[in-house]
């Protein structure tokens, strides 16, 4: 299994996409840095490259972690390379979360990469407001908990369907629809009919909620985060990407490559 | 060759491409005022920008106050800075504005404006003029530049996604260049105060009401609300006292636009506001020279004549927001005459 991790890993850092998205992250820090300078000309500098920054950071580490995943494992099996692995006498299940676990590291390094850049520019040539760009810690943490239940997500969906393109849609389909499930729990409080109300009640609380994993305002206006909520953040994310890998180890234990 | 072949190709196909878009662009860009109307839908774009931006509120916001910044860049309002005494302390504690000489035609340097790279540009007083009368110009036909409601709905929108967003209110505030404009603004913070209730921003809406407009009752009642909040400071009390004293409203004003000038760190802003102190100084020195008349001959001015004639001023000072001093009968004040309401009449 440990191999499977080293190479998986060792293979795709030499991947395009992923070197594409080191280039876009580093391109973006430094456009942070400029659009950052137009809302501010003076003052308050580090909290709009952060803003920009972060957000930024998110939206290319979200298409990496949801496109790089299905490619990958689609191209293994369309060229025999998973028969090759799985010969090696590796149980399906171990090879699964060995891709995982690669990808998952895959991913925190770019978010690292792009904190380390953000930090740069902020605590080092900047010297202003440094306490906030040590927040930055935070961001890594909640966004490597939310891409670990993206992540588990696209497995789980990858193996159930098998077709990348697909895989990608529902994934980002799925992230995006969490993001307005506030909306559902409205309709359900206001529904006249039973049936509504439990089909947005259900929507709720079965979709995941991607929301929880955002700090942004915490760390922007420095304002204190509770560790009681950055424990039940993890919880919540393993649970979810435990079920889901579980489900996913299970169909891909059963099927036909 | 195959090489060679190919990169011909892609040459002419870019280069064909060029043309069309070139000229659909040049086209398009200047039909685009006829066709379309900059527009927002607050509501809307509030939803699609939690979406778009993966619920990164704040991005959003500081994306929505980077339109802002770059339309109101379409004003190309002048910004330059007086020489001498008085203007030093104002420019980031660097006293730079030191530009003593004449130009080749021998006309002395008493401003200077920014130029490329941060070089600093001398400016002689027919400059200055021109500069003055182009600001002038603007702040009254301001709609020729801009669309004043987008312009503020963009900032009603970059704080609507982030309340604690306060520098796009002051932003706004800044650039509340006409009676239109500042009443945009006030219902941006009165937007704002619902969202979020706070006292400055029902202490911004009562100055603008105060200065801008020249509203008193509408002033106090925003005045009123914010000094109303536990965490107001004294102040916010102190200028609701003030409005209702003519002097007393200018020296109020003096002093908390002094205090603004030390919070921001905005270029654009404190030389703004560098200004505004500059033309308040002027009106409390007037108004206070109008009551001291008062109280010596038991009778109002007439016109600011009667101030020389009396000895109790040597000269006006230029006005250098409005179009010069007046004496208001009725409110019995000394103004300025607003560049926008000549317009208007």
């Amino acid at each position: 299994m440990f191999n499977v991790i080293k190479y998986s890993l060792l293979e795709n850092l030499r991947n395009k996409f992923y070197l594409a998205s080191i280039g876009i992250i580093l391109f973006i820090v430094w456009l942070s840095h400029y659009s950052s300078q137009i809302n501010y000309n003076y003052g308050n500098y580090t909290m709009a490259i952060l803003t920009f920054g972060m957000y930024f950071t998110k939206l290319v580490a979200f298409a990496f972690i949801i496109f790089l995943p299905v490619t990958n494992l689609s191209q293994e099996i369309e060229t025999g390379t998973i028969y090759f692995i799985l010969s090696k006498k590796i149980e399906r299940y171990k090879y699964l979360v060995a891709k995982y676990i690669a990808f998952l590291l895959l991913y925190l390094t770019l978010l690292v990469l792009s904190s380390i850049a953000l930090w740069l520019l902020t605590y080092v040539l900047v010297k202003e407001r440094p306490e906030i760009s040590f927040k930055l810690v935070y961001f890594v943490y909640a966004e490597l908990l939310s891409g670990a239940m993206v992540l588990s997500l696209v497995f789980f969906i990858y193996t159930a369907i098998r077709a990348p393109i697909v895989t990608a849609t529902v994934s980002a389909v799925t992230f995006f629809f969490s993001l307005m499930l506030e909306s559902a729990k409205d309709i359900a409080d206001r529904a006249d009919t039973i049936f509504v109300k439990y089909f947005y009640l259900f929507l709720y609380y079965i979709f995941p909620n991607f929301r929880y994993f955002n700090l942004e305002k915490n760390i922007v206006y420095d304002k204190p985060i509770d560790p009681g909520y950055l424990l039940a953040m993890l919880a919540y994310s393993a649970a979810f990407s435990m079920i889901l890998l579980l489900g996913s180890s299970l169909i891909f234990k059963h099927r036909e490559l | 060759m195959q090489r060679i072949k190919y990169l011909l190709i892609f040459f002419i196909l870019t280069g064909l491409l060029f043309c069309v878009s070139f000229q659909s662009k040049k086209y398009l860009s200047s039909s685009e005022q006829s066709i379309v109307k900059e527009f927002i839908n607050i509501p809307f774009a509030m939803r699609m920008s939690k979406l778009l931006f993966m619920d990164h509120t704040i991005a959003a916001s500081q994306y929505y106050q980077f339109l802002a910044v770059i339309y109101s860049t379409k004003l190309n309002f002048p910004h330059y800075h007086m020489t001498g005494p008085g203007h030093e302390e104002h420019h980031h504690g660097e006293k730079h504005h030191h530009h003593e000489g004449t130009s080749p035609e021998g006309e002395k340097y008493v401003a200077y404006r920014h130029g490329p790279g941060g070089r600093d540009i001398p400016m002689t007083q027919k400059e200055v003029d021109e500069m003055a009368e182009r600001e002038k110009y603007i702040t009254a036909h301001v709609s020729e530049f801009i669309d004043i409601d987008y312009f503020y709905d963009l900032i009603d929108l970059s704080n609507a996604l982030d309340e604690s967003n306060d520098y796009i209110l002051l932003f706004g505030r800044g650039w509340a260049l006409n009676v239109d404009m500042a009443r945009k603004m006030i219902e941006v913070l009165k937007n704002s105060y619902q969202r979020d209730p706070r006292w400055r921003t029902m202490f911004d809406a009562g100055w603008i009401a105060l200065y801008n407009l020249r509203d008193y009752e509408e002033a106090r009642k925003y005045l009123k609300a914010a000094s109303n909040h536990r965490d107001a400071p004294e102040f916010v009390s102190v200028i609701y006292a003030y409005s209702f004293y003519v002097d007393k409203k200018y020296e109020a004003a003096i002093y908390q636009i002094a205090r603004q000038m030390n919070e921001t760190e905005d270029h654009n802003l404190k030389t703004r506001l560098e200004k505004n102190l500059e033309w308040y100084q002027s009106l409390l020195f007037l108004n206070r020279a109008a009551k001291a008349y008062r109280d010596h001959f038991g009778k109002d001015i007439e016109s600011l004549n009667d101030l020389i004639t009396s000895g109790l001023v040597k000269d006006i000072p230029q006005d250098r927001v409005g179009k010069g001093f007046i004496w208001d009968a009725e409110n019995r004040e000394v103004v300025s005459q607003n560049v926008y309401d000549l317009v208007k009449k």
